[in-house]
């Protein structure tokens, strides 16, 4: 799941939780093969979210959290309202 | 779709009309400021052939070129003109964003329709200013671009970038463009030019990963600002909350006794104006008209919002020591008008002290850099299953 944004953050911080829209690149398999021009090694977690259906802004997406080439982890998501549009986010 | 207006060398050419006009043969730049580093201001077409340029030391641009004419600069002029543009920038319905004097940026979407279509938004815009100022005007899908397309205009003659050619019209301009009208690090564009990419075309041709490896964000958001992609949003400008008082003094006036009497009697005025409405300045601005041409300003924020006669006075009293010649006329301005019915508890918790502390500092850097410079971070919605709506950002 996604992890919780302690109390003292920065505005740096703040700013890695808003979306941004990222290349993603897929397997066969459906599930990325590079992130960002970045060769995917692993992917460790997947989980969706489904929120306000009810409203006219629902929000439907589908998270990968990806360990990349070199180590470094990331989480991005597919907009499933929009599919083929992928976002990275910091949870 | 975002307008540029541009007055190129709009401080020197307010002063030089202000003091009779200068012939455009003449190579003439601003003095340095009284009491300031020796540095010169804009500079006449004349002058910037010879190799003078706004900032430069003033035994320099002596120089290069030996009969340089230096005028008295007049900041109070300058605001006063640069005011003036965006107040009529503002009158043709649109929000308007102040970049530097004589330089303003506008988004057109809103008053299209109003005017009868973009071209006619930007004739009238160009309109604003005298003709013999040369204003420039440009029109393009972001911020630095808008800019960009406003210095390539002619005169009079607004110039529209439309996105497909936004990327080709960039091309050739200098790796700097991005410091001067995209606030660019510095030391990347410096970078970037000792390796050979001098101009935004080459720099836009290159792979955004391997710039984003070289030179990191910074790196990326001049390659994106090269393909003239600006995602800033424009930041239009708050209704300003400001009293004025000004002063005529009978004769030039220097000793200070006569200047004390005389900030005593605009500080008096100014707390006596119905329109104040029991509303405290945050900020208080001493202005002067100095003998001999030219004029002074220096602002002061306030550490606590007050209408305290002997406050003010002493806030305003230092900086009229500074004043670096005689007056011919004084002005006040209160600035950041805020609400006066402010009430202290008896008892206070504990930490209390301390958070009121950090307000007053955020309310001073506030009035000092802009509204959008101290902001907190609040938890909006800390149980929401998107971390994007988990916190947000309030003026403090």
């Amino acid at each position: 799941m996604t992890r919780r944004p302690t109390e003292r953050r920065t505005v740096s911080a703040l700013r890695a939780l808003v979306p941004r829209a990222t290349p993603v690149e897929l397997g066969g398999d459906g599930l990325p093969r590079r992130v960002d021009g970045r060769a995917v090694e692993t992917v460790r977690e997947e989980w969706r979210v489904e929120e306000g259906w009810w409203t006219e802004r629902p929000v439907r997406r589908r998270y990968l959290e990806v360990v990349l080439d070199g180590g470094r982890v990331a989480v991005v998501y597919e907009d499933r309202r929009r599919p083929g549009r992928w976002y990275a986010q910091r949870g | 779709m975002l307008a540029a207006l541009l007055v190129p060398r709009f401080a020197f050419a307010v002063t030089a009309a202000r003091q009779g006009g200068i012939e455009p043969s003449v190579a003439a730049a601003l003095a340095p400021e009284p009491g300031g580093q020796p540095i010169v201001g804009d500079a006449s077409a004349a002058a910037e052939a010879a190799g003078v340029r706004s900032g430069m030391r003033l035994t320099e641009a002596l120089a290069l070129c030996p009969g340089l004419a230096l005028l008295p600069p007049d900041p109070l002029a300058v605001a006063a003109s640069a005011e003036e543009v965006l107040r009529r920038l503002e009158e043709l319905g649109a929000e308007v964003e102040p970049v530097t004097p004589g330089c303003a940026l506008l988004a057109t979407g809103p008053i299209e329709r109003l005017y009868g279509g973009l071209p006619a938004v930007l004739r009238r815009v160009s309109g604003i200013v005298p003709a013999t100022l040369r204003p420039r005007v440009g029109a393009a899908p972001g911020r630095f671009p808008a800019l960009a397309a406003a210095r390539r205009a002619r005169p009079g003659r607004p110039l529209v970038l439309p996105p497909e050619r936004v990327r080709e019209a960039l091309a050739p301009l200098p790796v700097t463009a991005l410091v001067s009208d995209a606030g660019l690090d510095p030391a990347v564009a410096r970078t970037l030019e000792s390796l050979g990419l001098t101009r935004l075309g080459g720099l836009a041709a290159l792979d955004r990963l391997h710039v984003r490896d070289r030179f990191g964000a910074e790196g990326e958001r001049a390659w994106r600002l090269a393909r003239g992609d600006d995602p800033e949003p424009l930041a239009p400008r708050a209704a300003a909350h400001a009293l004025v008082e000004s002063l005529v003094l009978p004769e030039a006036v220097a000793t200070e006794q006569a200047l004390d009497h005389a900030l005593r009697v605009l500080v008096e005025r100014l707390l006596a104006r119905p329109e104040r409405r029991g509303r405290e300045p945050r900020t208080v601005r001493l202005m002067a008209r100095l003998v001999g041409g030219g004029s002074w300003e220096r602002t002061s924020p306030l550490r606590d919002p007050t209408a305290d006669r002997d406050r003010l006075l002493l806030a305003l009293g230092a900086k009229l020591r500074l004043l670096p010649a005689p007056a011919a006329e004084l002005a006040v301005e209160l600035g950041d008008l805020a609400p006066g019915d402010r009430q202290h508890p008896l008892f206070r918790e504990e930490g209390a002290v301390r958070v009121e502390r950090l307000d007053a500092a955020a309310r001073q850097v506030r009035a000092a850099v802009g509204d959008a410079s101290a902001l907190r971070i609040v938890e909006v919605d800390g149980e929401s299953r998107l971390p994007e709506r988990c916190f947000g950002l309030v003026p403090r």
